[in-house]
């Protein structure tokens, strides 16, 4: 595996046991999720309710809301550069995802290496409020996000790791 | 070729135990405290001998979990039930699901049918197996040219 692929099994488990898990419940990870003619490397379904034992059970079900989310990665490289209309087209289609799956809001984590300006460009200038989208550089260990408080706040819970 | 997981399940085989033990202080405490005061180590002794070889004995008929597969297909088997079979050609999809225990299962997706393997259970890296089952199932679904 290469470092974008590392990164992208270390955000999936980070999602899904890690700091992910203080934002929602996510419980449900599909790897290569097709939509059409667009292929996420990962796909995970949440609920923003968390499990637990008794007490974070009740604690949960009095302060939490209770919705469904998602979190989508997909790698980028010079043949899949996140132009604005690439770009537009995956965040349609995982609106189109959300829909079907009533869920609320997603992330949308693109993993790449060494981003030119105008993709960076291209990730600040995503302002939907209900998809968060950054740009996770994995070669400079940096996340270009968007300027809405989803993109915010996934750029605060997502740790680049890489698996040895 | 044919690999087989069938990790012995500490928790459940203690649960086991406990069983069998609490059945046994049961029936000694229902027991007249004059008959059972004298020999009270003797009958602790025997009970825990007892609920050791009970405990085992309901482990391996309830939860024991037995788990093999090669490149064509699986067989699942909990306690002394009928082992569940199934061809990877079977499912067209593939996730890793969280249960509410925090344990993780491979979800295979069919038609209209969902089948899950416990692989926390069966003490295997649940990422590493679940891209494994992945290629399985699609070398199994791939049209033969």
């Amino acid at each position: 595996m290469d470092a974008v692929d590392n990164t992208i099994a270390g955000l999936e488990k980070e999602m899904m046991k890690g700091r992910g898990r203080f934002v929602a419940d996510f419980d449900e990870s599909f790897r290569r999720y097709r939509v059409g003619d667009v292929t996420f490397d990962v796909f995970i379904s949440g609920n923003t309710r968390m499990k637990g034992f008794l007490l974070s059970r009740l604690f949960s079900f009095f302060l939490n809301p209770n919705y469904e989310v998602g979190f989508f990665a997909i790698s980028t490289d010079r043949d899949n550069e996140p132009n604005p209309r690439r770009l537009r087209k995956w965040i349609l289609t995982v609106k189109s995802c959300m829909t079907k799956s009533d869920m609320k809001w997603a992330w949308l984590a693109l993993v790449g290496e060494s981003p030119s300006d105008s993709v960076k460009k291209s990730v600040r200038e995503a302002t939907d409020p209900a998809v968060g989208v950054a740009y996770i550089d994995v070669s400079s260990r940096q996340i270009i996000s968007a300027e809405t408080y989803l993109a915010r706040q996934l750029k605060k819970y997502v740790k680049i790791r890489e698996l040895k | 070729m044919m690999h087989t997981r069938a990790p012995i399940q500490l928790y459940y085989l203690f649960k086991s135990f406990v069983i069998m033990f609490l059945i046994q202080a049961v029936i000694v405490l229902l027991t007249p405290m004059a008959l059972t005061a004298p020999i009270w180590y003797q009958i602790l002794a025997v009970n825990l001998a007892v609920a050791v070889i009970l405990g085992w004995y309901l482990y391996k008929q309830w939860y024991h979990i037995n788990f093999s597969y090669d490149s064509v297909g699986f067989r699942l088997g909990k306690g002394k039930s009928a082992p569940i079979r199934h061809k990877w050609s079977d499912f067209s999809q593939v996730s890793l699901a969280r249960n509410d225990y925090g344990e993780f299962d491979v979800r295979l997706y069919g038609n209209g049918e969902v089948f899950e393997i416990p692989v926390s259970k069966l003490k295997m890296d649940p990422f590493e197996f679940r891209l494994h089952v992945m290629n399985l199932v699609a070398e199994a679904t791939r049209p033969s040219s």
